[in-house]
């Protein structure tokens, strides 16, 4: 196993390697400055799009009270969450997703992997996109709003539980990636099945009662998109058991352990063009 | 008409190339069908203004098709070669590089069609009181107000993309034109279920000529003389909008080989 190897002249792979992202991100953010035009247009379409989704929910809720058992400001707030995993993901997965493709099609990733630290970690997390930030930030907006008009403060209990349930639903969207990136080393035109990805994602706007009983169930186990946005919506609203909650940390456990074990498989089938 | 035909065979011939990528294309239009469920969630509780169960399903399978014979993507090839220069080399050309992005946005459709066409004979079969209008008549108008939703639609992306000859954000500016026409042209609701007071601000922009025109032809929502007035209007803004792509083009050129050469 590579993961998490120390490398002979390093006796703290967890510190280091925090060092490097912290280093890489810095660069990332120096260069997207530079083009401050663009980071104020980001913004404006940011903040356009809760908007439109905000109008839409408008027209569902101009005909009926309830969807799927939640009210408006409830149904907002799992809108709130598909932005921030939108945002999240587009901020820190999306431009490694498109670059180690690249690497894959063009047989550059030696480069990568010639570096002196853990290869996965490498290729798949150290470019960023700051500017999608503003959707991380208007998703909780969202949420907060919320549960301001329903006139609800979370206890502590389900701020803990949502604050496990976050991380859990990141790491369970960046295993799902790493699963079908790692797919591009067979099939080298891979972007697509990403986008297959983002097909089911969208799903994730509304709260998965919403849906058949048959499509609930592959959105809670197959795909697990339920936990994503409607089980954290849920736990803020009080109305969530723990066994979710250890579910949803459960389940993101395996999904690393999966695709990271993929992963290393995978690689083995990686053809380079200069050797 | 030559140079289409060539440019035509070009694209086509990457399109049989990468066919298995097309297929995945066509899965990834799946915002229909969420709208679809939500609706059908919705209408468990009685018809919602009208439209029951399978009124909805009529609606939005309509709706997937029209999308795939409409839907542009061209943009993103666009905006790489602003971007990296090979732009230039398509001016150097005897030819608009327009014909070149329209052969590409319709070298697709073939293939998709290849997929809708069985997907629409066996909702038609197999969907008890689906009423879509498939007298040969209707069919072809709907045909007919399908090239009028191309020719708007594809207008209004090469002028969003030629925008590029400005701005670097071309491609934001088209995610933002993107929401506007999802959610005005029937792409995601249809328009009968907008407040009344939306309805008929709506009815004024170009959008519902894109999308929910051509549904109501094949489910039958419009008939007779409305039909030609519809195909009408879609001419009107077709027209309308490629006077603003020639400014916008002339405009550009002189900017881009000001910059550029």
């Amino acid at each position: 196993m590579v993961f998490g190897a120390t490398a002979p002249w390093g006796r703290e792979p967890v510190r280091r390697h925090l060092r490097i992202l912290y280093i890489y991100y810095r660069a990332s953010l120096m260069t997207q400055m530079e083009y401050r035009a663009n980071f104020g247009a980001s913004f404006v379409l940011s903040l356009l799009w809760p908007c439109w989704i905000v109008s839409l929910l408008s027209v569902f809720f101009y005909h009926t009270s309830s969807l799927g058992g939640w009210s408006f400001y409830e149904a907002m707030m799992v809108l709130g969450m598909y932005d921030i995993f939108i945002g999240l993901q587009e901020t820190i997965l999306a431009p490694n997703l498109q670059q180690v493709t690249e690497h894959i099609q063009k047989g550059t990733l030696d480069f990568v992997l010639l570096k002196p630290a853990n290869g996965q970690f490498l290729a798949t997390i150290t470019s960023c996109n700051l500017t999608r930030l503003f959707d991380v930030a208007i998703g909780f907006g969202l949420v907060i709003v919320g549960l301001y008009r329903l006139h609800r403060v979370p206890s502590l209990m389900e701020l803990t539980a949502f604050s496990v349930m976050l991380p859990a639903g990141m790491v369970i969207v960046y295993s799902v990636w790493l699963l079908t990136t790692s797919m591009a080393f067979w099939f080298v035109r891979i972007d697509n099945f990403g986008e297959l990805f983002y097909a089911f994602y969208e799903t994730g706007r509304f709260p998965v009662t919403v849906y058949r009983p048959w499509l609930r169930l592959i959105l809670t186990y197959v795909v697990p998109i339920a936990f994503l946005t409607t089980f954290p919506a849920a736990t803020l609203l009080g109305r969530i058991s723990p066994n979710i909650v250890a579910g949803s940390a459960g389940i993101a456990a395996v999904l690393f352990y999966v695709s990271h074990r993929f992963w290393n498989y995978a690689i083995r089938f990686y053809s380079s063009a200069s050797s | 008409m030559s140079k289409f035909l060539a440019e035509f065979r070009a694209c086509w011939n990457l399109v049989i190339e990468y066919r298995l990528q097309v297929f995945i294309w066509i899965l990834t239009i799946v915002l229909p069908l969420i709208m679809l469920a939500v609706w059908l969630s919705i209408a468990e509780g009685g018809p919602v203004a009208g439209y029951d169960r399978t009124r909805f399903i009529a609606y939005y399978l309509a709706a997937l098709i029209v999308r795939n014979m409409t839907g542009m993507w061209f943009i993103w090839d666009l905006e790489s070669e602003m971007r990296l220069g090979a732009l230039s080399f398509r001016l150097l050309k005897p030819m608009n590089p327009i014909v070149h992005y329209m052969a590409l946005a319709t070298s697709s459709r073939p293939i998709r069609l290849l997929i809708l066409v069985p997907m629409a004979v066996s909702a038609v079969t197999w969907i008890p009181g689906l009423n879509w209008a498939t007298d040969l008549l209707s069919l072809l108008l709907f045909v007919v107000s399908l090239v009028g939703a191309w020719t708007i639609l594809f207008l209004m992306q090469y002028t969003i993309g030629l925008t590029g000859f400005w701005i670097t954000r071309s491609l934001g500016l088209n995610d933002a034109w993107f929401f506007t026409y999802s959610l005005t042209s029937g792409y995601l609701i249809p328009l009968d279920l907008f407040p009344p007071v939306v309805r008929s601000v709506l009815a004024y922009l170009p959008f519902r000529y894109t999308m929910s025109f051509p549904v109501e032809i094949l489910t039958g929502r419009v008939a007779g003389m409305a039909i030609f007035e519809g195909i009408a209007m879609q001419w009107f803004w077709a027209a309308a909008i490629y006077i603003v792509y020639q400014w916008v083009w002339k405009r550009g050129l002189r900017r881009y080989s000001a910059v550029g050469a």
